[in-house]
């Protein structure tokens, strides 16, 4: 347990670099992205004078890296500064759209695996079976449908045909289903994919057979021995899916009007909200270094060799 | 004396997309009670599928065409796959080459020695860990309750074939299936290891099916060998028989390649040529194009085996 502790803070450490760097890589680009800011804020029609004023009292002025620290310092203490657009703080916009958006992708990412895992698992142990082509064709179908279209196909036939769920918008938990689905059907698809293979693989080790020829029941050999050596990728990638997965919630949530971060990202950036925009990418950026460390340090704690190898 | 398994013109083929491999086409032999056989040849001649074909662990693009293999009476081929279950592991249990791949390495050795005696015997997880530290114990595995709480990864090569064999003696198997269990170990290990199976033996009274492509193991180890080539068992007979009067060519073959003289310093023997392709063997005694005693007859005809008191043989040269 010593061992585990260890190794969990070394990865925190690690973390730690990779988010300093894409903060700065960040701040930059928003630098060079053309158009002042103060034009933005005030408009075009005022003194220039006044503007040149403003430009002090904000410190816009200063060099760039003086600049890079005063924001990332009042990062750090939770203030993102103030949207341009809303003309209130960043965080109080972001914290009130936050669980929107961790409802929306964590249960569908849970769907996903739901209904991910049993049919990676079926399809694999009746390979080349009608069961595995069916399940392959369906995941191939659905893995290479863009989102928006999945979306608004769905948004068609249960919302506007058949009326049994909201089109769109959030007026209670039946307005989660369908975002959810949309968002989770590649997903699906991934993870069934996925699973699959990894069953084909170690179906075929060495342990496997031993399990065989030791006289165990074939559900205890394809559950104990195989499954739980196939899973463990797989729940990996359920981390590392996290943030990909809010990725993916800008596209989805526009198209539902749902409200949450990926939303707002989306509607900031057409209105050029830059320190919104600014403020969800390293939170977004954040939630991925995050993402990854927990994947690395669920793995060792199912996988016995990396926990004592690089402990050790 | 009725054996205790008799394989009997058993043939296993796999079926490719390049065509069929007959990587066993008619193979016979017996094992008494108490007795170990060989199996010897090349990688490839078909020893250790037939070994997995004697537990039916063929498994797709394979397929068992043919044949008997009779153990206590009954058929195993013909066995549904719940009898099947009870004789693996419990009345022939089977060890494999490579023990660095053979242990599933998110589960603890002492869990897996234990797990034949939760399968077979009902027993519960904790007396069969205690039962498995006991085993661990047995095959001279230091610290065995430490040790039975390690993960594969943390036991060496010659460490896990003994966790391997101690998992496989657990249930006191009737016949103990060796699938060349030194040939991925160290040489100073290999002995070791071949000295526990030997005593093992003994204590448990197992009879035992070596396969080796190493004739050294043959003669330390076992009572009767059958030697194979493509599929085929080319010469059968008690070892020091085979050693000291050998009959077919590819045996003299492979005796004289053994480099057992030193001190004459020649150069080693080897059978010429390579081993054929096994989708497309040659016409014939499939032996022909390395031996250098080739007749006409052997490009035509497969030879018939010949009983020569119990010295078995498949070569024209024999044949009246």
């Amino acid at each position: 347990m010593a061992g585990m502790l260890k190794y969990a803070v070394k990865k925190i450490f690690l973390g730690i670099p990779a988010i300093l760097g894409v903060s700065i890589i960040l701040f930059s680009i928003m630098h060079m992205i053309p158009g002042d800011p103060i034009v933005l804020i005030v408009g075009e029609r005022v003194d220039p004078s006044r503007i040149e004023e403003l430009r002090e009292a904000w410190g816009l002025n200063k060099p760039i890296y003086i600049q890079y620290f005063y924001w990332l310092s009042h990062f750090i203490q939770g203030d993102f500064g103030t949207s341009i657009i809303h003309r209130q703080p960043v965080s109080d916009l972001i914290f009130s759209r936050l669980p929107f958006t961790i409802e929306l992708t964590l249960t569908s990412l849970i769907i996903a695996y739901i209904i991910g895992i049993p049919i990676g698992v079926v399809a694999a142990l009746k390979r080349g079976s009608w069961i595995d082509y069916l399940a392959m064709g369906f995941a191939i179908f659905f893995y290479s449908m863009p989102g928006f279209w999945l979306g608004l196909m769905l948004m068609l036939l249960f919302g506007l045909y058949l009326k049994w769920l909201p089109l769109s918008g959030y007026s209670g938990p039946e307005s989660l289903i369908l975002p959810a689905l949309t968002l989770a059907l590649p997903s699906i698809a991934m993870i069934a994919r996925l699973i699959r293979s990894e069953m084909l693989e170690v179906l075929t080790e060495d342990y496997v057979r031993t399990a065989w020829a030791k006289g165990l029941p074939s559900r205890t050999v394809i559950f104990r021995h195989a499954f739980k050596n196939a899973l463990i990728p797989v729940i990996v990638m359920f981390f590392l899916q996290l943030p990909w997965l809010i990725g993916g919630a800008v596209v989805i949530e526009t198209v539902f009007a749902w409200p949450g971060m990926g939303r707002l990202l989306y509607k900031s950036i057409v209105r050029q909200d830059y320190p919104v925009v600014q403020a969800i990418i390293l939170i977004i950026a954040i939630l991925t270094v995050i993402s990854n460390i927990l994947g690395d340090i669920v793995s060792a704690i199912l996988d016995p060799r990396i926990r004592l190898e690089e402990a050790g | 004396m009725e054996p205790l398994l008799s394989v009997e013109n058993l043939r296993t083929y796999f079926y490719l997309s390049r065509g069929v491999v007959k990587a066993v086409d008619g193979v016979s032999f017996n094992i008494m009670r108490d007795e170990v056989f060989s199996l010897v040849g090349e990688t490839g001649c078909g020893k250790s599928v037939t070994a997995l074909s004697i537990l039916r662990l063929i498994g797709p693009p394979g397929k068992i065409v043919s044949g008997k293999v009779m153990f206590e009476g009954r058929n195993l081929l013909e066995l549904n796959e719940a009898d099947m279950r009870k004789i693996r592991g419990k009345e022939i249990a089977m060890i494999f080459q490579n023990p660095m791949t053979s242990l599933n390495p998110i589960l603890t050795v002492g869990f897996q020695i234990g797990e034949p005696l939760m399968a077979h015997f009902g027993e519960d997880k904790k007396s069969a860990i205690s039962k498995a530290i006991k085993l661990i114990r047995r095959v001279k595995i230091p610290d065995p309750d430490i040790r039975a709480r390690y993960y594969p990864h943390q036991f060496s090569g010659g460490m896990r074939q003994r966790a391997l064999i101690a998992m496989m003696i657990s249930c006191r198997p009737k016949l103990l299936i060796a699938d060349e269990p030194t040939t991925a170990l160290d040489v100073t290990i290999q002995a070791q290891i071949l000295d526990l199976l030997m005593e093992l033996k003994k204590d448990y009274k197992t009879s035992m099916l070596m396969i080796t492509h190493d004739f050294g193991v043959v003669a330390e180890m076992s009572d009767r060998v059958g030697v194979m080539y493509l599929g085929n068992i080319v010469e059968m007979g008690e070892v020091e028989e085979v050693f000291e009067n050998p009959l077919h060519p590819y045996t003299k073959g492979l005796i004289a390649c053994l480099p057992l003289k030193p001190e004459r310093k020649k150069k080693l023997e080897h059978i010429p040529g390579v081993l054929p392709s096994p989708i497309n063997p040659p016409r014939g005694c499939k032996f022909h194009p390395r031996c250098k005693y080739a007749m006409d007859i052997c490009r035509e005809k497969p030879p018939e085996t010949i009983d020569l008191g119990g010295h078995i043989v498949a070569c024209h040269m024999y044949s009246r």
